[in-house]
């Protein structure tokens, strides 16, 4: 008989991305979107594959490739963290079939346990899209042997463990403090968001003061794998040779994982309860009747979607909230002094500001570009998808709405961002126009993309808030495929220097092409219909 | 009393509507009704049947492509706004946002509907007068139990005041007055010249409350017409199951 845990763990692996749906279903229809949305994936994880294999080639280039596989690590352990706390606890709490699994002859750990196991295969997936080219490069130039490979095979099995376990765990402190209060989902995502701001600043301090010696890749290497992520030394350890190393590595992510298990178990049902108790809100009097337009109830239904779920609002807070609060950091330090210290003050020369200003729009983009709420709205209508199907008001209304809110919550920052940059650097006009206009721009497209990936994509029988939000399809085609033109116009943008507000254009002009297409080609014309029921 | 309305134009008309799932079955097959002004019509049919694949498609929830509804002499396919605007839907399990207050729901669904704060306000304390909930309308509706978010659908589906008002199996969940308030609306609204859709499997209310039914059964349409009409001198239970028997096969 199978553990039960892995029985659990195997329904929510069979309602992932609608896995068991597409295998058997005969709707063409939808088999033809599902192999879009594979397809659309793939070219993502491939780009993603080309940046970690040339990254990789930079180690051998500079003969570090020793410390290749405790880099990898670390670059892996990071993503995972920093998406697992976005993610927050939701994955664990407030369930829709929490009742149906607790009605269940299983023990408490069981649930945790299926739960946590689904969430490490996931995020096993993106380290192995990032350890397994790495691994490539550094078996090719390093040279294979059966040892090797197996301090890089528990490495990179055993590595997702630690992070997530301590991520889901502030996660879970945050959900217990929180549960009481009466805007829960908001104070929930700005712990967690504070959280991990003040991780990436302790991060930067420690690489800062490390950098003044020496800022070459060696030093950068080694920070990543003893400061920045301390057990990646222990790879390091072990791929020199100490077996006792890669004993120790999985040692500390397996205890780590089954120790959050034991201490959260006694408390679930209890926190589960608290996040379900409702109070029983204000008395019901005649002013609260108010008129507003049907736009404005769209718009104020979703705002009010938004702010009910901590892990719906941290996901679409988070790219914001760090362009907040870089722009709060550059309006009390100088950014171009700072980054001559860090960067220029070690090749020995002067930083120019257009060396500064275009890769910071760049940044912007990349941040606001993390920003979509909207690639989830439609889902996350989940069961109540019947009242915006029936209700008197063309699709592109509904649509617009949706879009809206997810521009309002990346514009503003991203402007906000744009302006502090430009007012520290004394841009020029054209500057201006370019900083302000080119994140706007790109934030609409964001909006109106990820509306029209959702529609294409929608996925309602949604159990969990998590899969809707972080392992939806469009989420991952919108984060992944979005981080590729991104990336790009960020690395280019810093290698052409004063020209390097080419890609900024090439992105701002496709990105407003793309706003008409989708406008005209899909918002105009699109018809909202329900899917057919499951029953 | 329904007897009693003068019959208007056609609320709603169904024709040759067929639905397919997959390539082999036909969820509903060539199906044609009509559903006039003061009308209380009640859709039966066993499990399966398509009765709410009907339903969902005479409110513009789902797509359809074979045949033609539509809803005071508009085309559900080509105009669906104006087709909504006059309609009202409540599913068999209506979910309504979990997130919204019962009050803050209703004013976004009389916004939708673009109803006046003077409607809206009367309609609203009287339908919560009626249904026992107004006490409620402050607090968020995932704190509600399965009766009392019918009741607010109920409630959100009345405030614009709709010609055809679609209910699918209205009456399970709902408490013993509850469900008798719900027939007393249907009445009220019939008298004003709505009508009422609605699928039921509970025979003794359709028996009681329409004054038309049609009964489905694997998709097509098998018997439909006056109440006395189909039932005869015979209960509305035997007529269904020799209905059924008859089809079989």
């Amino acid at each position: 008989m199978k553990a039960k845990w892995l029985l659990l763990a195997k329904i929510q692996f069979l309602g992932a991305f609608g896995l068991n749906k597409l295998r058997h279903t005969d709707d063409a229809r939808l088999k033809r979107r599902a192999g879009w949305a594979a397809a659309a994936i793939v070219l993502a994880f491939a780009v993603i594959v080309f940046y970690v294999v040339v990254i990789s080639l930079l180690f051998a280039e500079q003969g570090i490739v020793s410390a290749l596989p405790a880099f990898m690590i670390a670059a892996s352990s990071a993503i995972v963290f920093i998406f697992s706390l976005i993610r927050g606890s939701s994955m664990l709490f407030a369930a829709k079939d929490y009742d149906a699994v607790m009605s269940l002859p299983v023990k408490k750990s069981d649930v945790i346990l299926s739960r946590l196991f689904t969430a490490y295969i996931s995020n096993l997936l993106f380290a192995l899209v990032v350890c397994v080219p790495a691994s490539v490069v550094y078996f090719i130039t390093a040279g294979f042997s059966v040892y090797r490979f197996f301090v890089i095979l528990v490495s990179v099995l055993f590595s997702p463990l630690l992070p997530l376990t301590l991520a889901t765990a502030l996660g879970t402190v945050f959900t217990a403090v929180f549960a009481r209060f009466k805007h829960k989902a908001l104070w929930q995502s700005l712990a967690g968001i504070l959280a991990l701001a003040a991780i990436l600043i302790a991060s930067f301090a420690i690489s800062y003061t490390s950098n003044s010696a020496s800022a070459d890749m060696n030093a950068v290497a080694d920070f990543m794998a003893k400061k920045m992520y301390p057990p990646a030394a222990l790879v390091s350890l072990a791929t020199g040779g100490k077996v006792w190393a890669i004993l120790a590595f999985a040692g500390a992510n397996a205890t780590a994982y089954a120790l959050f298990v034991a201490c959260v178990s006694p408390f679930y049902t209890k926190i589960n309860a608290l996040l379900a108790a409702k109070s029983a809100g204000a008395a019901y009097n005649e002013k609260q009747i108010r008129v507003a337009s049907a736009f404005g109830a769209l718009v104020k239904k979703e705002m009010k979607r938004l702010f009910s779920s901590a892990a719906y609002l941290m996901n679409s807070l988070t790219g914001a909230l760090f362009l907040l609060i870089m722009a709060v950091a550059f309006l009390i330090f100088d950014p171009i002094q700072l980054l001559n210290e860090v960067i220029a003050a070690q090749a020995g020369a002067e930083l120019s500001a257009d060396l500064f200003l275009y890769p910071c729009a760049a940044f912007a983009l990349l941040f606001a570009g993390m920003t979509f709420p909207s690639a989830s709205s439609i889902t996350m209508e989940g069961k109540s998808r019947w009242i915006m199907c029936s209700l008197p008001i063309p699709a592109k209304t509904i649509f617009t709405a949706k879009s809206l809110v997810g521009f309002l919550f990346s514009a503003p920052f991203a402007l906000f961002f744009s302006v502090v940059v430009c007012a520290q650097s004394n841009a020029a006009a054209p500057q201006w126009i370019l900083l302000l206009l080119v994140p706007t721009v790109y934030c609409a497209f964001i909006s109106m993309a990820g509306t029209f990936l959702n529609y294409k994509f929608p996925k309602y029988d949604w159990t969990n808030e998590t899969s809707a939000i972080k392992n939806s399809v469009p989420v991952l085609i919108l984060s992944l495929g979005g981080m590729v033109p991104e990336i790009a116009v960020l690395v280019l943008s810093f290698m052409l220097g004063q020209n390097g507000f080419i890609p900024l254009l090439v992105l701002g002009g496709a990105a407003l092409a793309g706003c008409f297409a989708l406008w005209f080609g899909f918002f105009r014309r699109a018809r909202l219909f329900d899917s057919p029921p499951s029953a | 009393m329904p007897q009693d309305i003068v019959k208007q134009q056609a609320v709603l008309e169904i024709k040759h509507f067929s639905k397919s799932y997959s390539k082999t079955k036909r969820a509903v097959d060539d199906l044609s009704l009509e559903v006039s002004a003061g009308d209380i019509f009640g859709f039966i049919g066993q499990n399966g049947a398509g009765k709410t694949t009907t339903l969902r498609a005479v409110t513009g929830v789902m797509d359809f492509t074979e045949g033609e509804i539509f809803i005071a002499g508009r085309s559900v396919k080509a105009d669906p706004v104006a087709c909504k605007s006059v309609t009202a839907y409540i599913p068999d399990n209506p979910d309504l946002y979990d997130f919204l207050t019962g009050v803050q729901y209703l004013n976004y669904i009389a916004d939708i509907f673009g109803v006046t704060q003077a409607d809206r306000k009367e309609r609203i304390e009287k339908y919560a007068d009626m249904f026992r909930i107004r006490g409620d309308l402050g607090s968020l509706i995932g704190s509600y139990s399965h009766g009392m978010k019918q009741k607010l659908a109920v409630i959100g589906a009345l405030l614009h005041e709709p010609k055809l008002f679609v209910l699918d199996e209205p009456f399970v969940g709902l408490d013993p007055e509850a469900a008798f308030r719900l027939k007393e609306v249907f009445k009220e609204m019939c008298s004003k010249g709505s009508a009422i859709f609605f699928s039921t499997h509970v025979l003794d209310v359709a028996e009681k409350l329409c004054n038309k039914i049609a009964i489905i059964k694997g998709g097509k349409l098998v018997a439909c017409g006056d109440i006395e009409t189909v039932r005869g001198d015979e209960s509305l239970e035997s007529v269904f199951m020799e209905v059924l028997e008859k089809n079989e096969g």
